[in-house]
């Protein structure tokens, strides 16, 4: 349609010329067009707006345009079409998205790609990569651990101990790693045997001047004795003992280890390290095998089984002292307990049946000087024990056999006694200190004679120990977790052992280590309950049957010496019960574990041990890495980058919130930023110290911005009285304008100021004078009167001063400017309206055609 | 600008009366209407054009919502000025 088909139609419609129509059509276009020009919307009802608007052109310059918005009911006429559609939500989005999408006419593939990576690159993808990546990683470490550690226990294995042992004293150790490394070195068995003969031979000669030294010490303190007994069993076992000793003391370190990559294994997944650590295993015992034939061999010549049960069952004890708390005195007390009880076979029951009547016989005669028989049982003594001891070690085996059966039931029964003595002696040191130092010098003197050479080497051996144990000490301070951890440990390592020998059993004993620990834990617990049980009716046997014989002997000794029978008896008497109870189960422990099968396991427990210690240490190592990438969230991840360097970006956030804070500019924001960095401060530090400080600084930086409450009252109040000021001042000036022409004579005559006020003022002086004026001409409405100053035309009186106002606009526009008087003659004010003052009537009358 | 003061401004230079001209100027304005729907275009010549544009279908992110949404299309009325009329406007002539 075009305007003249529009004219058309309206012409026929209404029987009008289309010229007109056209005309009329050309007049409202133009009127649009001006209106348009002059930046004016235009708004018709029942069609729509138009609104002119200012855009940017091709060439980048400023175009003015017309825009139309038709009106609803023309927009849905239009509509009719898609009136019924209405907009329909396709999907709900995450808070993360933020980026405008704006699609084609239907959602294509590539659309949804696009969505796609907006959530990839906020963190989806990362995570999938972080599962992929950690296969990875473990399996190149698995790789690299392992061809690491095949290398290590053939070669290398002998200087990993000495790094791992710096911590711990390296005078004491350095001997030992010596040895160390001569016995794990698999290819030469032979040797270990002439070296350990040769520091024997060189430490006796170092050792034989030493010795009384200490033995002066020991005399005065009662407790350092009972651990040269402790030398006569390590005498033979110098070597392994020490290997094993190092490998023990290293237990707990690795325990420490486990424990946190338990508790990092519990949070993910089990299974999978489980599979690592048996692949590990199983590639480090295949390598084991073969040396398994030459420990044997080296077993054999130097004839060592009872040891290793020894060793175990001291580590055994050792963690029960540790778990009850004592002391460092009774921790070093209880080792010789141990190592009687393991000296079944030994010479010392019998020297000790030998010298006890003596003793006796001693200590009835010297009751009060007891200080001073010590010394001199000790000379006496030494030199009857050491010819026996000799001859006994030589044939340290063969002893064993030697003795009969008889013979062993009677030793047990004294050592039963000497144990009960010795425990009653530690415990009780305040009641009976003369007899306890008999008793017990008395067994030191023996082992020192018999072997001076050995003792040396011992009494180092025993510092050692002594060093190892205040290791643990500083183990067990740490934490009670750490103890339990070794008991387990343990537990796994004696039930492996057996195992590890068999190819087919490899398994097994692996998934035993971290599965079955509680199974074999409960069946050494039930173990050990039935032999409480059968302890505890052969304790209460025993204790009768000794009961008796001091009965006896107290009758026949009342008479004689009753002082120092009746502190034996109470000893006795009194820990027979119980302390014999204990006695017997760490006897009948030994008998169990001095097994042949025990013995074959020594050397495989021993590369056991190193191995999978090494292992787990390696692993812990990489573990950390691995397990941040599984976080998932991206709130995390921010978490774990802050993590990085937690100190330097912390200490950034607060730098940038106290800017934030300073600047002041906008309130909203900085508390939603600090909010956010809040939550982060709260993950990482629970304490709600922080907090306190921010919301302290915002409520401190606020108020100086407020204003005081007296300004907002009085500034609106001034602009109030201004703006009326200047509306009245506005108002005056526009009604009463001055006369330009006449009143410049008037003001000239007048004093007064010039301007409009000035005629008004004027005026208002005339009324006060009470002018007299008469009137000179009177016609078709129009009057002149004369007045000193000449002859003036009024228009009219007005009460009103707005009619008077308007009809000063009136004569304005026909060129006459009058002016007007006050009069209160009626007693009301009124207002002449008048032009003037003429010299002559005749020029007055000039103004009235002009109106 | 109403569409009164319009009339009053255009009445008193043609040979209408008052109601006259306003009757016509409504049917005009009807004219209009019926013809930009059925015809879907008006041109007056140094004046514009008047032109139904279709928006096709469209898909947004409300951000109140949080939602993706899918537009049904939609037939627009818009006016295209004149180069006569943009060259008044911004003063070329």
């Amino acid at each position: 349609m075009k305007k003249k088909e529009l004219i058309n139609r309206i012409a026929v419609e209404f029987d009008l010329d289309e010229i007109k129509v056209s005309e009329y059509f050309d007049n409202i276009f133009e009127t649009l067009a001006v209106t348009f020009a002059k930046n004016k919307n235009v708004n018709i009802s029942e069609f729509g707006k138009f609104k002119v608007k200012s855009k940017l052109d091709e060439d980048g310059e400023k175009q003015k345009t017309v825009l139309f918005s038709p009106v609803k009911k023309f927009a849905c006429d239009v509509n009719y079409n898609f009136s019924e559609l209405t907009p329909v939500v396709i999907r709900i989005l995450d808070d993360k998205i933020k980026k405008d999408i704006v699609i084609g006419e239907y959602l294509d593939d590539e659309v949804e790609d696009t969505i796609l990576i907006d959530f990839e690159e906020e963190g989806i993808i990362d995570t999938h990569k972080s599962e992929e990546e950690i296969l990875i990683l473990e399996e190149t470490k698995q790789e690299v651990l392992t061809e690491e550690e095949i290398l290590i226990p053939e070669e290398v294995k002998q200087e990993i101990p000495s790094e791992e042992e710096t911590e711990k004293p390296e005078e004491e150790i350095l001997i030992p790693e010596e040895v160390k490394q001569e016995i794990p070195s698999e290819e030469e068995t032979e040797k270990p045997e002439e070296e350990i003969l040769i520091p024997e031979e060189t430490k006796q000669e170092i050792l034989s001047e030493e010795i009384p030294s200490e033995e002066e010490e020991k005399q005065v303190e009662e407790i350092l004795i009972p651990e040269e007994i402790v030398i006569e069993v390590f005498e033979e076992v110098i070597p392994e003992e020490i290997s094993e000793e190092k490998k023990q003391e290293i237990v707990p370190v690795e325990i420490q280890v486990e424990t946190q990559i338990k508790d990092e294994i519990d949070i993910k997944e089990e299974s999978t390290e489980i599979i690592i650590e048996q692949d590990r295993i199983l590639s480090d015992l295949v390598k084991i095998k073969i040396p398994e034939i030459k420990f044997e061999d080296f077993e054999e010549k130097i004839e060592l089984p009872d040891v290793v049960s020894k060793d175990k069952k001291i580590i055994s004890e050792i963690t029960s002292i540790i778990k009850a708390g004592e002391k460092e005195e009774d921790v070093i007390v209880d080792i010789p307990e141990v190592v009687k009880e393991e000296i079944s076979s030994d010479i010392t029951e019998e020297i000790i049946e030998e010298e006890i009547p003596s003793d006796i016989s001693e200590e009835n005669k010297e009751e009060k000087i007891l200080s001073d028989i010590t010394e001199e049982i000790i000379e006496e003594e030494i030199p009857s024990d050491i010819p026996e001891e000799n001859k006994e070690e030589e044939i340290s085996s063969d002893i064993t056999e030697v003795v009969g059966e008889e013979e062993k039931v009677k030793k047990e029964e004294i050592e039963k006694d000497e144990e009960s003595e010795t425990i009653n002696e530690e415990e009780t040191n305040i009641i009976t200190p003369p007899d306890l130092t008999y008793e017990e010098k008395k067994e030191e003197p023996e082992i020192r004679k018999t072997s001076l050479e050995l003792e040396a080497e011992l009494l180092k051996m025993l510092n050692e120990r002594k060093k190892i144990l205040e290791e643990i000490k500083k183990l067990e301070e740490i934490g009670e977790d750490d103890l339990i951890d070794i008991n387990k440990a343990k537990v796994i390592s004696s039930e492996e052992e057996q195992n590890l020998f068999e190819e087919d059993t490899l398994d097994l004993s692996k998934q035993n280590i971290f599965v079955d620990e509680n199974g074999k834990a409960l069946e050494n617990l039930l173990k050990d309950f039935k032999n409480q049980e059968n302890i505890q009716k052969e304790a209460e046997e025993i204790s009768e049957e000794f009961e008796e014989p001091f009965k006896e002997e107290e009758t026949v000794q009342e008479i004689k010496d009753e002082k120092s029978e009746e502190i034996i008896e109470d000893i006795a008497e009194e820990k027979t019960g119980e302390d014999i109870v204990e006695d017997f189960m760490q006897k009948e422990d030994i008998a169990e574990i001095k097994n042949p099968s025990d013995e074959g396991t020594y050397d495989l427990y021993n590369l056991f041990n190193s191995m999978y210690s090494e292992h787990e240490e390696k692993i812990t190592l990489s573990e950390p890495d691995e397990v941040e990438p599984q976080m998932n969230n991206l709130e995390m991840k921010i978490f774990d980058k802050l993590l990085d360097k937690p100190e330097n970006k912390f200490v950034n956030f607060k730098t940038e919130k106290i800017k934030e804070v300073e600047s002041k500019n906008d309130a909203l924001k900085k508390t939603e930023t600090i909010k956010t960095y809040d939550d982060i401060f709260n993950l990482l530090e629970p304490n709600g110290k922080k907090k306190e400080e921010k919301s302290v600084k915002i409520i401190e930086d606020e108020p100086p911005k407020k204003f005081p409450p007296i300004l907002k009252l009085i500034i609106p109040i001034v602009i109030l009285i201004i703006i009326i000021f200047i509306s009245v001042y506005l108002y005056r000036k526009s009604v009463f304008k001055p006369q330009e022409g006449n009143l410049q004579t008037q003001t000239s005559d007048l004093t007064q100021t010039s301007g409009s006020d000035s005629v008004i003022y004027a005026d208002t002086n005339k009324t006060k004078e009470a002018i007299e004026e008469d009137i000179v001409y009177d016609e078709e409405g129009f009057v002149i009167k004369e007045n000193e100053k000449g002859f003036f035309v009024q228009f009219g009186n007005y009460e009103n001063q707005f009619e008077l106002a308007k009809k000063i606009k009136e004569l304005k526009e026909k060129d006459i400017f009058p002016t007007f008087d006050k009069d209160t003659t009626g007693g009301k004010l009124i207002y002449k309206l008048r032009v003037g003052p003429y010299k002559t009537l005749p020029e007055a009358k000039k103004i009235i055609p002009k109106l | 600008m109403n569409k009164q003061s319009l009339i009053n401004k255009v009445y008193i230079k043609s040979p209408f009366g008052k109601e006259k001209s306003v009757e016509i100027f409504n049917r005009a304005i009807e004219l209009l209407r019926e013809s930009i729907k059925e015809n879907k275009r008006v041109k007056v010549k140094g004046f514009g054009k008047f032109v139904i544009e279709r928006r096709e279908m469209k898909a947004l992110i409300d951000h109140n919502k949080k939602a993706e949404i899918l537009l049904p299309p939609k037939d627009k009325v818009s006016f295209k000025p004149s180069k006569k009329l943009i060259k008044r406007l911004n003063n070329k002539e």
